[in-house]
């Protein structure tokens, strides 16, 4: 079985596991179709976080001979960061939540760190949880 | 021959996609018994273990490999590449009867080897061996020969019978055609160049009858001289299997770390983090899921509850360039310590007997032009050193790169063969021009242009041609040129070779014959020339400031250095055969002329292209460092791309720039704000930084106008994509951005 194949085998089991832990409290407290909801205001998040980098990356670029696709996403609170990746090299995107669009702040080849972020004008404790959750991949 | 060769390479990639590798299950394989590897006993910061004793080991006495295999490429390819690369290997075939010489083109430098030494080394007698032993004769043809031995021109035909008989049986009947045995090879091909084409392999089994001593040194000369030569097995270079490897090129030695194995366990194991185990692409720090049988090492801090996983149960992501994608671009989790020659991998692991098998792992490489890369280290399980609980195992240096790392891409040991043979280090796998034709300052603060200037006020013009001559050692040749480089030099014949028509024009400059200036111009233009020159006097400043020469009496043993040769006498009074200048006088008069050029401006025109020190000094890096792996740097070498150009400056010495180092912004934001200029392309120069449109990627200029920009590869994790300045279009239309670092 192919590496591929374990890590799908291991996100299934821990999904499974997860809903069968947390079912009994979530539904003790509020009602089933709040979790999907949150679920989908989430993804939703992140579709749009997705869609307003690569708006950004092709914003001022003609004719480029390859595409750039982002690879994950990290969210908290009310700001973001993207990694993409765009032929032979990959880059991350900061953006801020104003307005009920996403905004970005700063893009580029390369990856950011806490200090980068927080010279972006992204608070400090926030700019600490982006890196810790992009780098634990959550 | 570009085109079709780049849609064939196309086709090929197609096709690899598909997969035409077929690797039989070594997985299904075990290591059952001591294969008896020879070791030697050490003690390393006071851990007594046994590591290999490579002084005992061949590639002829490594135990056979255990499992069967082929990798089949198109025909197609293989035609238009001249070299097959498909491959078979059978359970019980040693070493020596699958890899080629091309396999370990940038480990083991075979190619640097001439006959006469591996018989040296091996107790062979050339004259008992039959020149079919040679596989690489039997694709050899007439022109390759000439170019390949300086000189061969000159012997008579019937003074090389192994020609004598091609060209008796294979041209006779030819109207017009009557050979003399008296007739040189060189007039010969003169009169009749079609007969350039006839190959010794034409002789067949012929080729048996005659022994390698029969073709006049066809044993000096490096093996890289032969057309195709990485295309030869191991096994069909007499004497080279029984080689040990640390007599080769660039010999196999042991360092690093060596490790007590604390538990073995076994493929029940779990979810293991702390591993010291994968591969160049996927780094060496890869976690493993399941079935994660490994050792668990002790002794020493750094190593204290590291994994080493088996590559048994467990595949990383290797190979590169297009020869990456065979075997699904996979091969098993392991270490390097003995560098890129083989990998090694821990396989069976017992956990009831606490014991451990490992083996070694090859590949296959297609390197030159064109560059197809390597596949994955796939081709094993070849049984290696096996170990218990409490014994130490050598896993190298923890650099990141698998246990043998070099900061150098070209080894100190080959540069110093190289060297030995006349290789001319460009010759060499590995070696970036560096672009600075004549311009800038070599060692010991020489100014080149003004060194060149001199040289050539004594020894003539870009098209002069000097007499034919004879050297105490039977070389015969002219000079050429204006540095007047004999025409029997291997990194002049070579350069001379790649020029279309140019063996035809070697094989007429050995026979003596009337060469004019424009045959110069055509067959050995300036730019090589220069090169050339720029090389060797890198060479000749280094001995002399060796022997404790500087300033004008460095310039005066340079100039008898190139007049007498790296043994030339110092201030000794010998003269060449027109008995002109002695070695003292040359070097005198070579001094005053280089005065004169200075005063006059020697290359201080190059100034403002070269762009200085700082540009020299990161191109030199990137020389040193070479396409070096970068999956040590941000995200696994997904987000180098400036943490490599910053290696690259942290290597030459230079000051990181950026307030995060990582991150283009900020290197970019660094640059505006002091420490670079941006200049335009125009003005450009190796070692310039150059930043895409949109910020997206960083990379470093390799030449003068920066057409070429080579950066980190995402894809391959390595410092290794040689692009245009705007990278190949990937970020759009946009003009990339250019500067030039000031501090």
């Amino acid at each position: 079985m192919s590496l591929k194949h374990y890590r799908l085998w291991t996100i299934l089991v821990f999904t499974i596991l997860l809903v069968v832990i947390s079912s009994p409290t979530v539904n003790a407290i509020t009602p089933p179709n709040q979790t999907i909801q949150i679920a989908q205001a989430v993804e939703d998040a992140s579709e749009l976080v997705i869609q307003a980098t690569l708006d950004y990356l092709l914003a001022d670029v003609t004719e480029p001979t390859q595409q750039p696709s982002v690879t994950r996403t990290t969210i908290v609170e009310t700001y973001a960061l993207a990694t993409w990746q765009w032929g032979e090299t990959g880059g991350q995107t900061v953006l801020e939540l104003t307005n009920e669009n996403w905004q970005v702040l700063v893009s580029g080849g390369g990856a950011v760190d806490a200090a980068t972020l927080v010279s972006f004008g992204v608070p400090a404790d926030i700019a600490e949880q982006l890196m810790a959750q992009d780098a634990s991949g959550d | 021959m570009l085109t079709p060769i780049l849609r064939t390479v196309r086709n090929f990639l197609i096709i690899l996609v598909v997969s035409l590798a077929v690797w039989l299950l070594p997985g299904a394989i075990s290591i059952a018994q001591d294969y008896g590897i020879p070791t030697v006993g050490v003690t390393w910061e006071n851990q007594y273990g046994q590591i290999p004793d490579w002084s005992q080991l061949t590639f002829r006495t490594l135990p056979p490999i255990l499992s069967d295999g082929v990798f089949e490429a198109p025909s197609e390819m293989n035609d238009v590449l001249n070299y097959d690369l498909s491959r078979v290997w059978q359970a019980g075939q040693t070493a020596d009867t699958y890899l080629k010489l091309g396999d370990f083109q940038t480990s083991l430098y075979l190619q640097l080897f001439n006959l006469y030494s591996v018989a040296q080394l091996t107790q062979l007698d050339l004259e008992q061996v039959a020149l079919g032993a040679l596989e690489m004769v039997a694709w050899q043809s007439l022109d390759d020969l000439v170019t390949a031995i300086p000189g061969l021109g000159n012997f008579e035909i019937g003074a090389v019978p192994p020609i004598q008989e091609l060209l008796s049986s294979r041209w006779t009947g030819t109207p017009g055609f009557n050979p003399q045995a008296n007739d040189t090879i060189a007039e010969l091909l003169g009169e009749y160049p079609e007969l350039g084409q006839l190959n010794l392999g034409d002789l067949g089994d012929q080729l048996n009858s005659f022994a390698i001593t029969d073709i006049p040194g066809l044993d000096t000369v490096p093996l890289q001289n032969f057309a195709d030569w990485g295309n030869s097995t191991l096994g069909g270079v007499p004497g080279l299997a029984d080689v040990p490897f640390d007599q080769m090129p660039n010999p196999i030695g042991s360092v690093g770390l060596l490790g007590q194995v604390d538990v073995a366990y076994g493929p029940a194991e779990q979810s293991r983090q702390n591993t010291i185990s994968g591969s160049y692409q996927a780094g060496f720090n890869v976690a493993c899921e399941t079935d994660c049988a490994h050792v668990e090492l002790t002794a020493s801090p750094a190593l204290h509850g590291k994994q080493w996983i088996s590559g048994k149960y467990q595949e990383v992501r290797g190979g590169e360039g297009i020869l990456g994608q065979v075997n699904g671009g996979k091969e098993p989790t392991g270490r390097h310590p003995f560098g890129k020659v083989a990998k090694v991998v821990v396989w069976d692991v017992d956990e009831s007997t606490g014991t451990v098998s490992t083996a070694l792992f090859f590949r296959i490489c297609k390197r030159g032009i064109p560059d197809l890369g390597c596949t994955p280290y796939f081709i094993g399980p070849v049984p290696f050193l096996s170990y218990s609980e409490t014994t130490m195992m050598l896993v190298g240096l923890l650099d990141g790169q698998g246990g043998s790392s070099s900061s150098a891409s070209l080894p100190t040991e080959v540069l110093d063969q190289a060297r030995q043979l006349g290789i001319p280090t460009e010759a060499l796998p590995g070696f970036i021009s560096d672009g600075f034709d004549l311009c800038g300052d070599g060692p010991g603060g020489v100014d080149y242009s003004a060194l060149a200037a001199a040289f050539s006020s004594i020894e003539g013009h870009y098209d002069s041609v000097g007499a034919y001559v004879c050297d105490g050692d039977g070389n015969c040749g002219r000079g050429l040129g204006r540095y007047q480089y004999m025409s029997y030099r291997s990194d002049v014949r070579s350069t001379i070779r790649q020029q279309s028509g140019g063996a035809a024009f070697l094989a007429k400059v050995d026979s003596g014959s009337a060469i004019s200036n424009a045959e110069i111009d055509r067959f050995f233009p300036s730019t090589s020339q220069d090169g050339i020159f720029k090389q060797d006097q890198n060479r000749n400043i280094a001995q002399a400031q060796q022997e404790g020469f500087s300033g004008g009496r460095l310039i005066e043993r340079v100039g008898q250095i190139h007049f007498g040769g790296p043994g030339a006498k110092i201030d000794g009074g010998s003269s060449d055969v027109h008995g002109r200048l002695t070695l003292k006088s040359y070097g005198e008069k070579l001094l005053q002329s280089y005065e004169t050029a200075l005063a006059s401006g020697g290359g201080k025109h190059c100034a403002k292209q070269t762009g200085g020190d700082l540009n020299q000094r990161i191109f030199q890096s990137m020389g040193e460092m070479g396409r070096f792996d970068s999956s040590s740097g941000p995200d696994g070498g997904n987000l180098a791309c400036a943490w490599a150009v910053n290696r690259v400056l942290a290597n030459a010495g230079i000051q990181p720039v950026g307030a995060n180092t990582n991150y283009v912004p900020s290197v970019e934001a660094d640059l505006q704000a002091g420490r670079g200029t941006q200049i335009s392309q125009s003005q450009a120069a190796p070692g310039d930084i150059v930043i895409a449109s949109t910020a997206g990627h960083i990379g470093i200029c390799m030449n003068q106008g920066c057409t070429q920009v080579r950066s980190n590869s995402s894809s391959r994790a390595r410092f290794t994509w040689d692009s245009d300045i705007n990278f190949a279009g990937v970020y759009g239309a946009g003009q990339s951005r250019i500067y030039r670092l000031k501090n």
